[in-house]
């Protein structure tokens, strides 16, 4: 009897002993190991530097390396591109911008992060809802994961506001615009050319925020342009245009950068991230006099944003799941990022953060980041597709000629869908097709 | 003095020509010495600055530039001396050895002449990164190495500088077949070796398109490719400075050295065109 | 017999000289004019097999008012640089032919200088030369009293004026070396013989030089007009390469070549079929241009001699 017990327990014991400790690890991570490679542009190796303590501590056998590629968002694109087209060469993980993850939907070259072991499903309460459906493929596929996102709002200027006698507090301001032709009568007192101040950099902002990689399609990928609001705010712009009111500063061109510079505009519509380009080195020396306000009519406007995809070419999908999980549903690290490169958390419970209710003194210690949480959680139509990319870029030469040639509305409405429609004739039939399989 | 006035009046128009011509290059290298917010502005400077070392170093963070130099020369002269051989085998054969089919052949060749090459654009880049040659020289060496133009203008000039004579010697004399290129004709090739290669050397070197393709990563790009890189990112706008100072120097040696050999250069590059 | 082994021994050896080239050239010479065909029946985004579409993709190209833009856009750029280049280039190679110039070869070697310039390099000093707000030349304008053009910008109707004049600085100095090597291979005699019949300069020119030099223009301006359809670099650069406006070409596509609606639809939206359409349909353009441009050339001359 007794050398039975023994010889049971040695058996079991020896057993225990020769179990790998890992199997007992559960989901902790740390039984997930190997190297991991990230493409992405700057400045996301900063944002990368200040979250690997953290995610060290979690997963210290995952090494991940990363690789700043050249030509920033369209650079790195087009390495990705060539790296699945020849099969080969493709990182685990790639950076992939607002505009190019329509592009990448149809490819099915990446993850598919609902499936099992990644369960990323589990995450979507968490996401704001519009860039949780533009990481979706046609078929249902969560083929990359979203990271930030760019909450648009009107920045202006308050010292020239001031001057106009125009209440420069965002409160008050935000009561006296709630539509546009508030906007234009507001605008009318500030707006004085004779003296280098326009009202807005330029008109094209208007109808450009409203279709920012959204709306261009309807849910059964007709074209959707043509419809009031388009109407509404071509209109708006033509009269900014028309009533001297615009700069016509192209945006991103060194009289633009001057003139904001030089407080020669008083607002400009623009993405978040915009105020960390001002604070870096647009206007570095203008801290204290701008403010934000919602775009009127329609708070929900977004530019921006990017998302981190997992490619079916990676050797350790595992582990480049655990990076992206960790950076991009984790508020800690989030918020991290937010620090460091200002990139706007998509991951809504991040928000909840005293971070977000700091005053920011470049904005007159305005609290910008509740309210850019505010104007993402807000509602509005909004829908996303794999060809937004490309209707956007239809829609710009249309909108430009609009202005430029003080076209009428109706002819651009027409010929807005007629170039959207050519654009992307052929890719919707396969867009379609895979919704249909869904 | 009619003559002496017709003789100022057109060394003063051509004087003028090739100022005009010239101004780019000056202007070039005076905001190369500037930093961009000195050139941003009315006016722009006229004289030459102070800021070519902090412009110099600001090309050497964004890119590793004397690395696209070197890249530039190494794939300029594979795609020369792959050319030149094929080119020139190519072009004995259709021109000295008779063989079947050889009328049909050499006419598909030329036919292909006229065609634009932007329809080998997407082939290309398919094949080579099938292959895994992105990122890779062979990318962009092997597909130019086989040039229509090249085999046609090799044969067209050792038609009409080497006699059948010559050949009919050697193979008298008992040189065997294989060796009577290498060791008669190619000799004789140096004026249509400099010529071409010259042309297939700078053509190399001033390729953006397909490189700009298939080379994704700066250390592997050329010259062109590199100083794409540098006009930067549109939402930090441009640095001038940096900029003019940096297709300076990525034009002065190629000046220099053209400056050098003019005569040869435009021989070369011209060749085909200039009848006779 | 001994000629005929001969014969097959020279034949084996010019097949193999010949074998090398012919590898290459049948890999990336002829291949990629049929799979670029092939391709261009098909919608592919490089992933996964290619389907079939017939003639889908021309037919988008043909209803795609940008393509016709294109199109006008690289022919205007052509026809224009080139009625700058043609009678610049005459008349500075035929100054140049003239006994009044000792420097020829310097005043060549000046004037060819932009040919072996990278074209890159180049379109990045036009862009700041053509600056609106600090560039150079409207600097110089303004000192001649016209106010600032803004070339890039605004209607984008002057892209393609700066694409032309970068094209002519660059181009003319090759022509006029062609012309200048042509007219230097005209007979004296022809010359003396005209004056003896009594011709003046400017017959001279008219009924012997120009005749004379007419198969070296033709043969210039065929080949000019295969690579001018297909400018990119230029077109590329001086539109800030897509980015910014978010579209290729410029302020209203003004600056859009074929070459560059070709790299967006192949490189920008991974439509390589799409992009196989497109240049195919270039190519039969330049083709029907070149056949038709030689016939039409070559009967006017003969009826002139008629």
């Amino acid at each position: 009897m007794k050398k039975a017990l023994c010889l049971t327990a040695a058996i079991i014991i020896a057993a225990l002993l020769l179990i790998p400790a890992t199997a007992f690890a559960g989901d902790t991570g740390s039984s997930v190991t190997g190297k991991v490679t990230v493409w992405a542009w700057p400045s996301a190796d900063k944002a990368f530097d200040s979250i690997m303590p953290g995610f060290k501590a979690k997963y210290p056998g995952i090494d991940v390396s990363w690789e700043m590629k050249p030509g920033q968002a369209g650079g790195t694109r087009d390495a990705l591109q060539a790296a699945l087209a020849a099969g080969s060469g493709a990182p685990d993980v790639s950076l992939i911008e607002v505009n190019d993850i329509g592009t990448f939907a149809l490819t099915d070259a990446f993850v598919n992060l609902l499936d099992k072991p990644y369960n990323a499903g589990k995450y979507k309460k968490d996401f704001v809802g519009y860039k949780w459906d533009l990481a979706l493929s046609p078929d249902g596929k969560l083929f990359a994961f979203p990271w930030d996102i760019g909450p648009a709002s009107i920045f202006y200027r308050r010292d020239l506001l001031d001057k106009a006698g125009v209440p420069s507090d965002p409160a008050k301001l935000a009561k006296l615009i709630r539509t546009w032709d508030d906007y234009i009568q507001v605008g009318k007192k500030v707006n004085d050319p004779k003296n280098q101040v326009w009202w807005i950099d330029n008109a094209r902002g208007v109808p450009y925020i409203y279709y920012s990689h959204k709306n261009f399609f309807d849910r059964k990928m007709n074209v959707a342009v043509d419809n009031p609001t388009t109407r509404r705010v071509l209109a708006i712009a033509q009269k900014l245009r028309n009533d001297g009111m615009d700069a016509k500063s192209s945006a991103w061109t060194d009289e633009w950068y001057t003139m904001l510079n030089q407080g020669k505009i008083a607002t400009t519509i623009s993405g978040c991230w915009f105020g960390g380009f001002l604070k870096s080195w647009i206007a570095k020396d203008t801290g204290g006099k701008w403010g934000i306000i919602p775009v009127p009519e329609q708070p929900l406007q977004n530019w921006g944003g990017s998302f981190l995809a997992v490619t079916k070419q990676s050797t350790n999908p595992e582990g480049a799941w655990k990076f992206v999980e960790y950076l991009c549903a984790d508020a800690k690290a989030q918020n991290m990022i937010m620090k460091t490169v200002d990139y706007f958390p998509a991951l809504i419970p991040a928000w909840k953060d005293a971070l977000y209710d700091q005053p920011d003194p470049f904005f007159g210690g305005q609290k910008t980041r509740r309210l850019w949480a505010d104007i993402a959680s807000s509602q509005g139509p909004f829908v996303v597709t794999p060809l937004d990319a490309v209707a956007e870029s239809a829609f710009n030469v249309e909108l430009d000629k609009f202005l430029d040639q003080n076209l009428d509305i109706p002819g651009t409405v027409k010929a807005m869908v007629d170039a959207i429609d050519t654009k992307t004739q052929a890719d919707r039939k396969v867009v379609l097709h895979l919704m249909g399989n869904n | 003095m009619r003559d002496a006035g017709a003789k100022t009046a057109v060394n003063l128009f051509l004087g003028a020509c090739s100022l005009i011509i010239f101004l780019p290059f000056f202007f070039m290298l005076i905001e190369a010495t500037h930093s961009s917010s000195e050139i941003l502005q009315t006016p722009p400077p006229l004289f030459p600055g102070v800021r070519a070392g902090e412009n110099y170093a600001s090309i050497i963070a964004t890119v590793p530039f004397w690395r696209n130099y070197l890249n530039s020369v190494i794939v300029a002269a594979a795609i020369t001396f792959l050319s030149l051989a094929l080119c020139s085998l190519g072009g004995y054969a259709f021109a000295m050895l008779d063989f079947p089919l050889k009328r049909l052949i050499f006419a598909a060749i030329l036919g292909t002449v006229m065609l634009p090459w932007l329809v080998d654009l997407v082939p290309w880049f398919i094949v080579t990164t099938r292959l895994r040659w992105t990122n890779n020289f062979l990318a962009v060496i092997v597909p130019a190495a086989a040039s229509a133009f090249g085999v046609f203008w090799m044969r067209q000039y050792i038609s009409s500088t080497i006699h059948p004579a010559l050949i009919d010697a050697a193979r008298i004399d008992g040189c065997p077949e294989g060796l009577i290129f290498f060791r008669i004709v190619a000799p004789l090739l140096g004026p249509a070796y400099a010529a071409l290669g010259i042309m297939n050397f700078l053509g190399s070197w001033n390729n953006f398109f397909y490189p700009f393709l298939v080379l994704t990563n700066k250390y592997m790009m050329t010259l062109p490719l590199a100083l794409n890189l540098l006009r930067g990112d549109p939402y930090r706008g441009m640095d001038y400075g940096v900029l003019m100072l940096a297709t300076t120097v990525a034009l002065a040696p190629v000046m220099l050295v053209f400056w050098a050999a003019s005569r040869r250069f435009i021989a070369g590059m011209t060749a085909g065109a200039v009848k006779g | 017999m001994r000629r005929g082994k001969i014969q097959a021994g020279r034949s084996a050896v010019a097949y193999l000289y010949l074998a090398p080239f012919i590898v290459l050239f049948l890999s990336f010479g002829i291949f990629p004019i049929l799979y670029s065909l092939f391709l261009s029946f098909t919608y592919w985004k490089g992933i996964g097999a290619p389907i079939f579409v017939f003639l889908d993709n021309y037919i988008a190209t043909i209803r795609d008012p940008t393509f016709f833009k294109a199109l006008y856009n690289t022919a205007y750029i052509w026809v224009f640089a080139h009625i700058l280049i043609l009678p610049g280039g005459f008349l500075i190679a035929y100054v140049l032919n003239t006994a009044y110039v000792r420097k020829k070869n310097l005043y060549q070697a000046l004037l060819f200088t932009p040919m072996v310039t990278s074209t890159i390099a180049v379109s990045i000093v036009f862009t700041t030369l053509f600056g609106e707000k600090y560039g150079m030349i409207n600097f110089l304008l303004g000192g001649l009293g016209v106010s600032p053009v803004a070339w890039f910008h605004g209607t984008g109707s002057m892209i393609k004026p700066v694409i032309i004049i970068l094209f002519v600085w660059k181009w003319i100095g090759w022509n006029c070396v062609i012309y200048f090597a042509g007219m230097q291979g005209i007979d004296r005699e022809l010359y003396e013989c005209a004056e003896v019949e009594g011709a003046n300069k400017r017959d001279i020119l008219r009924f012997v030089t120009v005749p004379l030099m007419r198969p070296t223009i033709l043969y210039t301006l065929i080949l000019s007009f295969i690579g001018g359809m297909q400018i990119f670099d230029e077109a590329y650069i001086l539109t800030g390469g897509g980015q910014g406006a978010g579209y290729l070409g410029g302020s209203n596509q003004g600056g859009l070549t074929i070459a560059l609606l070709i790299y967006e639809a192949g490189f920008r939206r991974g439509a390589f079929g799409q992009a196989s359409a497109i240049a195919y349909f270039l190519m039969i353009i330049i083709i029907l241009l070149s056949i038709f441009s030689f016939r039409f050339l070559t009967e006017r001359r003969e009826s002139a001699r008629a």
